[in-house]
């Protein structure tokens, strides 16, 4: 069985520069991995845990640095990692990156995809979706819990305030909870056996070759053409500045004649 | 320029009530009519009658489209977006909005791939500029910046986080239309059961009166005070991202970008600094009420009231105004 993890490095810094164009100048932060995709990683290491046929594949695509995160997860247990690295890809939208991405996914085998449920730094939380949309792929999407079963698997999925237990078979996208799986230690001798072996294998435009009109800033259909704080001053917001007790009490005086205050508290 | 079509993804509740975020969507696409003749459309995965949705004329509804037993009973991304696909090339419509929640934002960016349509995911507004450009406003990374974004896509697709104010404009003439696929009843679908649904009259989103902590806790067991007075006070406790990622609350409590959008009546938020992310989850909050040690603090921009102290020193004496209110009842 063969599983690819699809992660992404993010900022570790709370702000990070932005370039002229919106998106974010990623090499002037530190990086994480996030959560949520983590708990994709877990969950398809807990596979290869149990059964003996699991191949993990962990694929990501950023600058040449995102090595350091592949290193990460071989040195967790995964088999083999991609990293899809071309100046031309910075820059693209979440479309551009999903296009990318499935054109990279289409050259190895899989029986399963999985996904963090979004990344934690633009949360848009589309991509999964719209590469199941691209492959023509089944998808389950913010998925707490998975098992393999005799034709495929099932998976409970958090939809909406139900917990709905899907069962089909694969090949499939599957996107997990950041809570569903949190992750194992790095195993120090995987980790420096996986620098000395040096294997990951490393894809650019030239081997992917997407076509132009879909990547890059030039390809991108959502361009983002200013950024601004934007003016959120619309209360009237009194303030207290006294030592507790008084602070309080003149916050009540001001409360008691609060229409909502009065409807949901006094009455 | 023709008039334009605006899609909008519409949902009931288990109760088979629209859920107030459709109402407030649909509100959202009067907003961004060019011209009064455009057309808004709502579309509808369920089974029900041309009586049940007589409602959502209220809101400037043109037209709804059922699409009847969808897929099977639960939502399934796939079989929803082929469905919508076939409607799509059917109405030719121009603008297609969905709710950013889990159900939209996975409809909506399949649809995006299967369609190659760009997507702006998680909009906190939608507008038209002076040249009648339809302008989306999203939370860019980090803290109180937003970003303008265009969309050069045929179809313009966004997913908009819960709006829950919502204008009324009748519109008499709208019509009902039940929509047969051509997908066969027989389509592949994975066998889905219900296991459990999570009490929505515990959750946050119908709570009416939220405690929210923060970072500015220091410590997990600073929910205990904010636990307490959301008790007294029959509200429930929720906090920001942070808090949430360290582990100090559920994930089903939080509050923002990357969690949930709420319109309490009355939000308390107790060492919450503010960031972007999470103001754009409460802001629509009727009445807030922030506690911070910092007068810097950004949410105290959208706080109706605000104590600047230390939590663990002002909570107490809030507790005990509450006790004395309820005791004079």
């Amino acid at each position: 069985m063969n599983i690819i993890v699809c992660m992404k490095q993010i900022p570790s810094e709370a702000k990070v520069p932005i370039t002229a164009q919106g998106t974010l100048m990623r090499s002037k932060s530190g990086w994480i991995i996030g959560k949520e995709d983590y708990s994709a990683l877990e969950a398809a290491l807990q596979l290869k845990d149990k059964y003996d046929n699991v191949n993990i594949h962990v694929l990501t695509m950023g600058n040449p640095s995102a090595s350091a995160m592949l290193y990460e997860t071989l040195g967790k247990g995964a088999d083999e990692a991609t990293l899809i690295t071309d100046e031309s890809y910075s820059k693209s939208d979440s479309l551009g990156t999903a296009t990318i991405l499935a054109t990279a996914l289409q050259r190895f085998d899989y029986d399963l995809i999985f996904f963090g449920v979004r990344s934690m730094d633009a949360a848009n939380g589309s991509l999964p979706n719209q590469i199941a949309g691209i492959m023509d792929l089944k998808e389950v999407t913010n998925v707490i819990e998975f098992k393999l079963e005799e034709n495929g698997f099932s998976a409970v999925s958090l939809m909406d305030n139900n917990r709905i237990e899907i069962t089909m078979s694969g090949p499939a996208i599957v996107s997990f909870h950041k809570e569903a799986y949190h992750p194992r230690l790095t195993n120090i001798r995987l980790l420096s056996k996986a620098y000395e072996d040096n294997n990951i294998t490393y894809l650019s435009q030239k081997d992917l070759n997407v076509p132009s009109t879909h990547i890059g800033w030039e390809g991108a259909n959502t361009k983002v053409i200013n950024n601004f704080t934007p003016e959120i001053v619309d209360r009237k917001g009194i303030r207290f500045n006294s030592e507790p007790q008084k602070a309080v009490e003149e916050l009540f005086e001001e409360l008691i004649i609060n229409p909502v205050f009065n409807m949901e508290v006094l009455q | 320029m023709n008039s334009s079509r605006i899609f909008v993804f519409v949902e009931r509740t288990p109760d088979k009530n629209f859920k107030k975020t459709s109402k407030g969507l649909i509100g959202k696409a009067y907003s961004i009519k060019q011209k009064p003749e455009d057309e808004i459309f709502a579309i509808l995965f369920d089974d029900c009658s041309e009586k049940e949705v007589q409602e959502l004329s209220a809101f400037g509804t043109d037209k709804v489209i059922i699409v009847p037993q969808a897929a099977g009973n639960y939502f399934f991304a796939e079989s929803y977006a082929h469905r919508y696909i076939e409607l799509i090339n059917k109405y030719k419509p121009d603008i297609l909005l969905f709710t950013a929640d889990i159900n939209g934002q996975a409809l909506a960016a399949r649809i995006s791939g299967e369609l190659k349509q760009g997507l702006v995911s998680s909009c906190a507004n939608i507008i038209l500029d002076e040249k009648k450009d339809l302008l989306f406003l999203r939370p860019s990374y980090g803290d109180g910046l937003m970003s303008t974004v265009v969309s050069n896509s045929p179809i313009k697709m966004a997913t908009i986080q819960p709006a829950f104010e919502v204008e009324l404009h009748p519109n008499p003439n709208m019509t009902v239309e039940i929509f047969e696929s051509t997908f066969s009843k027989s389509e592949k679908l994975p066998l889905m059961k219900l296991l459990s649904q999570v009490q929505t009259d515990k959750s946050i989103e119908a709570a009416k009166i939220i405690v929210s902590g923060g970072r500015g806790l220091g410590h997990p067991k600073g929910f205990e005070i904010l636990r307490e007075l959301a008790d007294l006070l029959g509200g429930q406790v929720a906090g920001s991202r942070p808090v949430v990622n360290m582990g100090w609350i559920s994930s089903d409590c939080q509050v923002g970008q990357t969690g949930k959008t709420i319109s309490p009546s009355i939000y308390i938020a107790v060492g919450i600094s503010g960031a972007m992310h999470h103001i754009s989850g409460m802001r629509q909050s009727k009445c807030i009420i922030a506690i911070n040690t910092s007068k810097y603090a950004p949410i105290l921009e959208v706080a109706d009231y605000a104590i600047i102290g230390d939590y663990q020193k002002v909570l107490p004496h809030f507790i005990e105004k509450i006790k004395e209110i309820k005791k004079q009842k």
